[in-house]
C-alpha cells in the first residue's frame, strides 16, 4: 500500500516538476544571436522611463540605424539597481552593457566586468583629453572597467533675485569658502512661517560636505584606500561647516517634508548634481544660475556620473558588438545627442566644452554654461567612492555627519569615530 | 448455506476492506495529485533556498565569486557587530512594545465593537481599514504623519504635548514604529471581535443571574473563550514584528545611525549592499532560531490560560 502511495507521488511530482523546470528553461532570457546573423546585446540603465527616454532612446536608435547588424535591447531599471544586478551576475544572467557610477568598483573587484584598457589604446581615445579625472572612478588596480559616459559634477545653483535683494556679487568660478559662508549669512533670516528665508540647503548629502574636505585639502579616504578622515583639515572644515549648517541652512526638520525649497524661491544657494538644471528652468519666477562649488584650498568638484561596462560573461561575439556600442555612446556625435537639450551632461570634455553645447538656452533663462565644463574639470575621486567599501562606508559616513549636524556629537567625536568605524569597515573587504 | 464457511466469511469481509482500502488509495492519489503543485513549489522555492542559505551561512559567498568555506566565523563575528547587537535590541524592543500593546488596544476595540448598537458596522470598517492598506503605502504615508511638523506632533499638540522629532531622535524613533503599527490594529481586533461575537448568551445569562458584574463577566467569560485567538493572534504577532523590514526600509532606512535598524533590514543591507550573503544568511538562521524558541515557549505557556472548550468535554 505505501509503494503504490508513494509511486504516485513520485509521479505527480515528476510531472509537476518537469512543467516547471521546462517553462522555467524554455524562457530564459540572455543574449542570442537570432536566426539573421544580427548580434542582440543586452543594455541595463537605472532611473526608469523618464531617464531611458531622455538620455538613451535617440542614441540607441541612432546606434542602430548606424549599426544594422546589432540589436540593443534595454532594461530600464526603476529602483533598487544594485540588488538587481548582482543576482543577474549571480545567476549568470548578467546584461552585456550595464551602467555603474560609485557601485561600479565593488563589482569590478569581483571580475565582472572586461578590462578596456587595450581597446582603448587601440582606438587611440586620448583619456585625459576626453574625461580628465572622472575616469579614476572607473579604473580597479590597472585596469580600466568602464567608460564614462554621463558626466556631470556637483555644481552650485543660486538664486539671482535673493542675491540682489541682499546686495551680494553673484558666485563665480573663482568664489572662495569665505565668500559662501558670507552670502549665506547675509541671505537668512529670523523669521517665521512664510517670510522664513535660508542661505543654502548644505546638510548632509556627501556630494555637499565630501567635496568641501578634499577642497580644503583633506578628504574622507585616499588613493590608496587608506581612511584619513582624522586631520587638522577635516576637522577645521566640518567645525565650520557645522556652525554654518546651525546658523544658515535648512534644519532637518523643516526638511523633512521633502519640499524643494530651493525651487520655491526661498533659499539661496542650493549643490547638487546637473539634474536639477531642466527642473529648475521650468519653475515659473525662479530666476537661478549656475556656478562651480566653492573653493577652499584648492578647486575640486564631486563627481556625479556613471559610465559603462561590458560583461566579463558575455560571448566574443557579444563583446565586441558592446563594445561598438559603448564606443558610440561616448563618442562626440552620442554625446551632443546627450547634451541636447540639457537632459544631462556629457562626460565627453570636448563636448562639454564645444559651443554647440554651452550656447543652448534653457527654458527664458540666460544660463552660464561654462561653468559646468570648468566643474568638470576639476572632478577629484575621493578614495571613498573607489572601492568595493563605498556603500557600507558611505552610509557610516553620512550617519555620523548627521549626527553631527542634529547636534548629537561634536565634530571632534564625529571625526575620531568616523576614522575609527572606517578602518574597521575598509578591513573587512 | 446459512453459516458461511470462515474462508468465504474472511472472502467477504477481506471484499468489504478492500474496497474500502481502495476508496482510500483513490481519495489518496488525488490528495497527492491536487496538492504536488504546491508541494513542488515549497520544496523548490522555499525548503531548497532554506537548506542552499543554512550552507551559504558557513561560507564567504558574495554572490559573485567563489565559495569559500570559513566555518562558524560569520555567527562568531555577529557577537561583535555592533550594529547587528543594536538591530536585535530595536528589534526585540518593537516586538516586546508593539505586540502587547496590540493586543490590549484591538481586544479592548473589539470589546466595545460587540455591543449591539446602531452604526457599529462603520465603525468596524472604519477601524479595519487601515490594515487593508499595503505596507509600502502606509510606510510612506507615515513618513509624513511622524515628521516634527506632521500630523501625530499637530494632535499632540491639542492635548498640550510637544511631540518629538520622531524620525530624527534616537530614543523616540521606534516609538514612531509602534505608533505606525497600532494604526494597523484593525486586523486583530476583526478577529477578536468575530470570536466575541461567537461566545453563547446562556454563559452571560447565567453570570448575570448570579450577579456578576460586567468587568468580571468580561474577565471570567470572555477572555477565557476567545482565549485561542488570543493565543493566535500572540504568536503571529511576534514572528510578524520580528521579522519587520518594509517600514523601517521605506522610512528611516534604520536611520538615524542606526537607532531604527532592525535584524532583516540590516541582513539585506549586508547581502546586497555590502556584498556579504554568507553572513547575511548566517543573520538569517540566528533570526529564524529566536522566532522558533519564542514561539516555543509562548506554546508551551498557553496551557496555563489559553482554554479550549472541547478538552473540557
Amino acid at each position: 500500500m505505501d509503494m503504490k502511495v508513494s509511486k504516485w507521488f513520485g509521479i505527480t511530482s515528476v510531472m509537476a516538476l518537469s512543467t516547471i523546470m521546462i517553462a522555467g528553461c524554455g524562457g530564459g532570457s540572455g543574449s542570442d544571436d537570432s536566426a539573421d546573423g544580427a548580434t542582440t546585446i543586452e543594455f541595463m540603465h537605472w532611473g526608469g522611463d523618464e531617464t531611458y527616454e531622455g538620455d538613451y532612446e535617440e542614441r540607441i536608435k541612432q546606434f542602430e540605424k548606424e549599426n544594422s547588424d546589432i540589436k540593443v535591447k534595454t532594461i530600464t531599471v526603476a529602483d533598487d539597481y544594485d540588488t538587481k544586478l548582482q543576482t543577474m551576475i549571480a545567476g549568470k544572467e548578467a546584461p552585456d552593457v550595464a551602467q555603474v557610477a560609485e557601485n561600479g568598483t565593488g563589482f569590478a573587484t569581483k571580475g565582472a566586468f572586461i578590462d578596456l584598457s587595450d581597446r582603448i589604446k587601440d582606438a587611440g581615445i586620448d583619456m585625459d583629453e576626453t574625461w580628465g579625472a572622472a575616469i579614476d572612478l572607473y579604473k580597479n588596480e590597472d585596469e580600466i572597467f568602464g567608460l564614462p559616459d554621463r558626466g556631470g559634477s556637483s555644481i552650485l545653483y543660486y538664486n539671482k533675485d535673493m542675491f540682489d535683494d541682499a546686495g551680494l556679487n553673484y558666485p563665480a568660478t573663482d568664489w572662495t569658502m569665505d565668500d559662501y559662508y558670507k552670502a549665506a549669512e547675509a541671505m537668512t533670516n529670523d523669521k517665521e512661517g512664510e517670510d522664513k528665508r535660508w542661505g543654502s540647503t548644505a546638510g548632509d548629502y556627501n556630494l555637499v560636505w565630501g567635496n568641501f574636505l578634499e577642497s580644503n585639502g583633506g578628504g574622507i579616504m585616499d588613493q590608496d584606500g587608506k581612511v584619513i578622515f582624522d586631520s587638522p583639515e577635516n576637522l577645521k572644515t566640518l567645525t565650520e561647516y557645522n556652525d554654518a549648517f546651525k546658523k544658515w541652512s535648512v534644519d532637518f526638520e523643516t526638511s523633512e517634508d521633502a519640499v524643494n525649497r530651493f525651487q520655491a524661491g526661498v533659499v539661496g544657494m542650493n549643490m547638487t548634481g546637473f539634474w536639477d538644471i531642466k527642473a529648475n528652468s521650468e519653475v515659473d519666477g525662479l530666476n537661478f544660475g549656475i556656478s562651480t562649488m566653492p573653493i577652499g584650498t584648492k578647486p575640486t568638484s564631486w563627481s556625479t556620473g556613471s559610465a559603462l561596462t561590458i560583461s566579463s560573461q558575455s560571448s566574443d561575439k557579444e563583446q565586441e558588438a558592446a563594445w561598438k556600442f559603448i564606443q558610440y555612446m561616448t563618442d562626440e556625435d552620442a554625446q551632443q545627442i546627450l547634451g541636447k537639450g540639457l537632459n544631462d551632461c556629457p562626460a565627453n570634455l570636448k563636448v562639454l566644452s564645444s559651443d554647440e553645447f554651452l550656447n543652448q538656452k534653457v527654458g527664458d533663462q540666460d544660463l552660464d554654461l561654462s561653468s559646468i565644463a570648468t566643474a568638470q574639470e576639476r572632478v577629484v575621486i575621493d578614495g571613498l567612492l573607489a572601492g568595493p567599501w563605498y556603500s557600507e562606508a558611505n552610509d557610516e559616513a553620512r550617519d555620523k555627519v548627521k549626527e553631527m549636524l542634529l547636534g548629537h556629537i561634536t565634530p571632534e567625536d564625529t571625526v575620531h569615530t568616523v576614522q575609527e568605524n572606517l578602518e574597521k569597515i575598509v578591513d573587512k573587504y | 448455506m446459512r453459516n458461511k464457511n470462515p474462508e468465504q466469511k474472511n472472502g467477504v469481509i477481506a471484499a468489504k476492506n478492500q474496497s474500502l482500502h481502495q476508496r482510500t488509495k483513490s481519495d489518496r492519489r488525488w490528495f497527492f495529485f491536487f496538492i504536488s503543485p504546491w508541494l513542488v513549489g515549497f520544496v523548490i522555492l522555499t525548503v531548497g533556498p532554506m537548506i542552499f542559505s543554512l550552507f551559504m551561512s558557513f561560507t564567504d559567498w558574495d554572490m559573485l565569486t567563489k565559495m569559500n568555506f570559513i566555518g562558524l566565523d560569520n555567527y562568531k563575528n555577529l557577537f561583535h557587530d555592533e550594529i547587528f547587537i543594536l538591530a536585535l535590541k530595536n528589534t526585540f524592543k518593537y516586538t516586546l512594545i508593539s505586540v502587547p500593546v496590540n493586543l490590549v488596544i484591538s481586544l479592548a476595540m473589539a470589546y466595545l465593537l460587540s455591543f449591539k448598537l446602531k452604526g457599529m458596522r462603520f465603525f468596524r470598517t472604519l477601524y479595519y481599514l487601515p490594515a487593508i492598506v499595503p505596507a509600502v503605502a502606509s510606510s510612506i504615508l507615515f513618513k509624513n504623519i511622524l515628521a516634527k511638523n506632521g500630523l501625530l506632533n499637530k494632535g499632540l499638540s491639542f492635548l498640550g504635548i510637544t511631540g518629538p522629532a520622531w524620525l530624527l531622535n534616537k530614543k523616540a524613533v521606534i516609538y514612531g514604529f509602534v505608533f505606525l503599527a497600532v494604526w494597523g490594529v484593525g486586523g486583530t481586533m476583526v478577529l477578536l471581535l468575530s470570536s466575541i461575537n461567537s461566545i453563547g448568551d446562556e454563559m452571560y445569562e447565567a453570570a448575570d443571574l448570579e450577579g456578576a458584574s460586567r468587568f468580571k463577566m468580561f474577565t471570567s467569560i470572555t477572555v477565557p473563550q476567545i482565549s485561542p485567538v488570543i493565543f493566535f493572534n500572540l504568536i503571529t504577532g511576534i514572528i510578524g514584528s520580528l521579522q519587520t523590514f518594509t517600514q523601517v526600509y521605506m522610512i528611516t532606512d534604520g536611520g538615524p545611525d542606526n537607532a531604527s535598524q532592525m535584524i532583516v533590514p540590516y541582513l539585506y543591507k549586508n547581502a546586497f549592499s555590502y556584498y556579504r550573503m554568507g553572513y547575511a544568511s548566517a543573520m538569517a538562521w540566528i533570526l529564524f532560531f529566536i522566532v522558533m524558541i519564542l514561539s516555543v515557549l509562548v506554546l508551551k505557556s498557553s496551557s496555563a490560560w489559553v482554554f479550549y472548550e472541547e478538552e473540557m468535554k
